[in-house]
């Protein structure tokens, strides 16, 4: 049975799943089309996880339907799907070899031994490790047992690859460098990728598209910069990034622009969704670096006066954190090498004062109230 | 060890970093540093020292005893008639027959049940562990009355099987079959604890791997999940062959004159024939049998692997022959098996092709269910048999019970005998077990937490129960002999605190794993000193496993027959013993009656200690 789907790898149509009264998984459908790179993120319980094995065939989903590369797989067992698995502890054979592991795959299709060997070969020069084929999993580092787990389940080509929180048991710093060579991996071999995280800075690094989890369902879907500045729900406002997200009331509205009232009475302008009408109580999101801190000439849509309470240097940039007369909190981002005050607080030279806040009508964005 | 020298680069590497400061020092802070060593290693010395005198100098005399002939010349004379005797040679192949069996049997039969166990939630598999554990827990003796009881002549199996329509059923009692329904219920426990533990340890993501890697269940199974498991299986076999060497209660009550085992011969040979230096002869051959085999394991899986250790790394054909021969043919075999199962896959694939639109039924778990579920009722049920016959009006033991009457309780509790032998009972499993705990516990904290050559230590603090019970029982029989304690309690005492320790000790290191000893450091860091931080943080979480340490050394005490045999000389005896010597003469009711009570005393004490056990867990 097969339907058309493009240049899809991967289909995922409605998909359900309980456990007893529980719902882990309701209405999810995906896509990930050819070399596209997609992450399933959410906090733990969201049913990235659930997802994910009912795609790879490691739990049955109770209905809704799975297609890879335009087969129908829903309920197919793991070795019929034609899929590549990275696990979150690597699962490597701790009593085969580094070649082994790696060429398990590819015996289990019945290639001959030559081709199996010029494979193992070809895909250990791709993950920089050419010289480790015979030592065991037991004898490598984290990072290098990371990147043997994904020569594994690249070297016979799969429709799909699955990692499932590949870089979760590794250090800051080794994640931050296999996010990028993973990324760089994926580009050269224009494979389809399924990655699940609960890491947001890791999701927006790395992805094409990002699928935002929550509850079993599927909050928001969209490119990193759709979800980071244009959020549809508060939560994926709040899971992604700072924010700061002010209560309010929509006072008027057109297509796509709003005014609104915040609680303090404070007036600002911003982008509305449709569906939230005049009057309704709604939540008003600006991320901490659009908040310019004004010097005189900018007039951007939306002006505060407060005050600097505190600022905190964290590396290249400085959190600081404002209070206008009317009692409304705000925090913002300012590059480290940027204007003297906040520099200035921030090593205690300066006694906090009144500072004029700005930001785009671009940047604001109008949020019904959960 | 090789593996361990193997490993040894990764571990400096890792370890460069924490040299202790008293390490680093000239030689002369060196040599300090190692007499401050020795002398923290304190907590070894009880229970080495007894091990030593109580233990390892009984056996080398028993090896020296063999050595002298009748009239105290050193002489080979035993071992050449051991050598020439045609018994010999004819119980010995019964023996390793049995033996062999009997491991073959229970590995088999233990691997599903162990599998399960490992892989389902805590509470359904603690429970399912206490029902794989019952025939462990009550009395040998007691489960081979049981035996008679289902599988005698007008047994509960013939009747059923008369109810079936099974005219001619076969007799499963007095011959083979009847030795190794008997032996492989009471080893296969072992076998699955043995498995257990390992199975545990192996990660069942690297099953699914396989799986989305594309192997069938079959070659996931063989190829990956099987060879993991390989060292539990391997260690599992080892104890159940060498312990099984060592059985005679099952052969003697269930088998007829053909099933005599070597263990037989040593009684026969010491009680009827006096003759001991013959007897320790045959008991050092046993010994010697047990080592070559102990050696052979080494050479194959590795030793470690018996204290949960990795097993041993590719070897070749040089240094390792006998390893490396066993590599290849368990390369050999675990192909054979995986493109077989991979057949047969393929064919069951062909018959019944899977729909990608309909679930696929799940037969594969409910087989394993099942399966382990008929091992665990093999387990589990027969022992319940002696307590309705134990009610019987009849004089004979017979199926069903006729009646009810209270008239066996009665002659037991009011026969001094019996109630004699009961209460010794209790008092050596009291005293046994205390002083186990007293040896043992300190070795057990010194071993888990500090010492090097771990397995080596732990090796010797358990050799005692991984030998036949027989060569420790003839060794301490020879040592009384000449210090006049056969026949007294405190032989007994010592006799089964031989065996308590090593119990002890395994169980306090297997808790001891578990145990977090950051929580010390808080202690400390709190403002206790060492004993305070001991009575009030580690004591009171250590408590369960305490308790279970104890309850163990108690039980194995209370249930011991072999050395009681021995040391007793005829002159006191325990409960067991008392027993035996029945049983031998014919299983009445009467002790059907005292095979309930200690069915029911036994199954008191462990429920006990498993709600200790439980409470401990809450705590913690």
């Amino acid at each position: 049975m097969t339907i058309a789907t493009g240049n899809y790898k991967l289909r995922v149509n409605d998909l359900r799943k309980t456990f007893g009264s529980l719902v882990a998984l309701e209405g999810a459908s995906i896509d990930v089309k050819e070399g596209e790179f997609l992450t399933l993120l959410g906090p733990s319980g969201s049913g990235k996880t659930t997802l994910l094995l009912a795609i790879a065939g490691l739990n049955d989903p109770d209905s809704g339907a799975i297609w890879i590369d335009g087969r129908l797989t829903t309920y197919l067992p793991p070795f019929k799907r034609d899929i590549g698995m990275v696990f979150q502890n690597y699962a490597l054979f701790p009593h085969m070899t580094v070649f082994d592991n790696i060429a398990f795959p590819l015996r289990m299709r019945r290639g001959a031994e030559r081709e199996i060997k010029d494979s193992v070969n070809r895909v250990l020069d791709i993950i920089q490790l050419p010289d480790i084929a015979q030592r065991y999993p037991r004898q490598l580092s984290g990072g290098q047992q990371q990147r043997v787990a994904l020569a594994r389940a690249l070297v016979y080509e799969p429709s799909i690859v699955l990692m499932d929180e590949p870089l979760g048991a590794l250090d800051k710093k080794l994640r931050d460098q296999l996010q990028l060579e993973i990324k760089q991996l994926h580009a050269k071999l224009n494979i389809a990728v399924l990655y699940v995280t609960h890491d947001q800075e890791e999701a927006l690094v790395m992805s094409d598209r990002i699928c935002l989890m929550r509850d079993g369902r599927i909050e928001q879907l969209g490119t990193p910069d759709e979800l980071y500045f244009s959020p549809r729900t508060v939560f994926a406002a709040d899971f992604l990034g700072e924010s700061n997200l002010l209560s309010g009331r929509v006072t008027a509205r057109d297509a796509n622009e709003a005014a609104v009232r915040l609680d303090d009475g404070t007036e600002l302008r911003g982008v509305i969704q449709e569906g939230i009408v005049e009057g309704e109580r709604v939540r008003v999101m600006v991320r901490p670096e659009s908040i310019a801190l004004l010097n005189g000439g900018e007039a951007p849509e939306n002006v505060v006066e407060a005050d600097l309470e505190n600022a905190i240097m964290t590396g290249g940039t400085i959190k600081c954190f404002f209070r206008t007369g009317s009692g409304l909190q705000l925090s913002a981002r300012t590059l480290t090498g940027g204007p003297l005050a906040a520099r200035k607080v921030a090593s205690g030279k300066q006694r906090p004062g009144k500072q004029r806040l700005g930001w785009s009508r671009e940047r604001t964005v109008v949020l019904k109230d959960a | 060890m090789r593996e361990l020298r193997a490993a040894a680069p990764a571990d400096t590497l890792k370890e460069a970093g924490s040299v202790e400061p008293s390490e680093s020092g000239g030689g002369d802070s060196a040599l300090r540093a190692s007499g401050r060593r020795a002398l923290a290693a304190w907590p070894l010395l009880p229970a080495f020292i007894f091990l030593g005198i109580a233990f390892v100098y009984p056996v080398a005399l028993l090896l020296g005893t063999s050595f002298v002939d009748s009239s105290g010349e050193l002489s080979t004379v035993h071992y050449t008639r051991l050598y020439d005797s045609r018994v010999v040679s004819r119980v010995l192949t019964i023996t390793f027959e049995i033996a062999a069996w009997t491991t073959v049997f229970s590995v088999i039969a233990a691997y599903p049940v162990a599998y399960l166990l490992s892989t389902v939630r805590g509470s359904t598999r603690n429970t399912l562990i206490i029902w794989v554990l019952m025939p462990f827990w009550t009395s040998f003796l007691v489960r081979t009355f049981a035996w008679m009881v289902l599988l005698g002549r007008n047994g509960a199996v013939n009747q059923f099987l008369d109810i079936l329509g099974i005219v001619d059923p076969p007799t499963f009692i007095y011959n083979f079959s009847g030795v190794m329904i008997g032996m492989v219920h009471a080893l296969m426990p072992l076998c699955v604890l043995t498995m257990l533990s390992v199975m545990e340890s192996i990660d069942h993501n690297l099953s699914r791997a396989a799986s989305t890697l594309g192997a069938r269940p079959g070659q996931a199974f063989w190829r990956v999940y099987f060879p993991l498991s390989v060292p539990g299986v391997a260690a599992g076999a080892l104890l159940v062959f060498i312990t099984a060497l060592g059985f005679f209660i099952t052969p003697a009550l269930l088998g007829s004159e053909r099933e005599t085992v070597i263990v037989q011969l040593i009684i026969f040979q010491i009680k009827d024939m006096l003759n001991w230096g013959f007897a320790g002869a045959i008991a050092v051959f046993l010994l010697i049998v047990a080592l070559i085999i102990f050696f052979i394991y080494d050479r194959l899986v590795g030793l470690s692997t018996l204290s949960g250790g990795s097993a041993r790394a590719e070897t070749n054909a040089k240094s390792n022959f006998i390893g490396w021969v066993g590599r290849r043919l368990g390369g050999l075999f675990i192909e054979v098996m995986a493109r077989g199962s991979d057949l047969i896959g393929q064919g069951m694939e062909r018959a019944f092709p899977q729909r990608p639109d309909k679930p696929r039924r799940k037969g594969g778990r409910a087989a394993i269910w099942a399966t382990a579920l008929l091992v665990i009722v093999f387990l589990a049920v027969p022992a319940f048999f002696i307590i309705p016959v134990s009610f019987t009006e009849a004089q004979f033991l017979s199926w069903p019970p006729r009646g009810f009457s209270l008239q066996w309780y009665e002659s037991v509790l009011s026969n001094p005998v019996w109630v004699e032998a009961g209460l010794r009972s209790l008092l050596i499993a009291i005293s046994a077990g205390g002083l186990g705990m007293l040896f043992g516990v300190p070795a057990a904290f010194y071993i888990a937490r500090k010492a090097r050559f771990k397995t080596a230590m732990i090796g010797f603090l358990v050799s005692p129960i991984i030998m036949p019970n027989i060569i420790i029982a003839v060794s301490l029989f020879y040592l009384y002999a000449r210090l006049g304690l056969v026949g007294t309690d405190l032989g007994l005492v010592i006799g089964h605190t031989v065996l308590a320790v090593p119990y002890v000790v395994v169980t306090m290191i297997a808790v001891l794993k578990h145990y977090d000893e950051r929580l010390d450091h808080a202690a400390y860091t709190l403002g206790a000193n060492k004993a305070r931080t001991f009575v009030h943080v580690t004591f009171p979480l250590m408590r369960a496993g305490m308790v279970a340490a104890f309850m163990f050394a108690f039980i194995i005490s209370f249930d011991e027959l072999t050395i009681a045999l021995f040391v007793t000389g005829g002159q006191v005896t325990t409960l067991p013993k008392k027993m035996w010597d029945d049983a031998l003469l014919q299983v009445s009711p009467t002790l059907a009656a005292v095979a309930a009570m200690v069915l029911v005393f036994m199954t008191i004490v462990i429920l006990v200690s498993e709600l200790v056990r439980r409470r401990g867990v809450q705590v913690q």
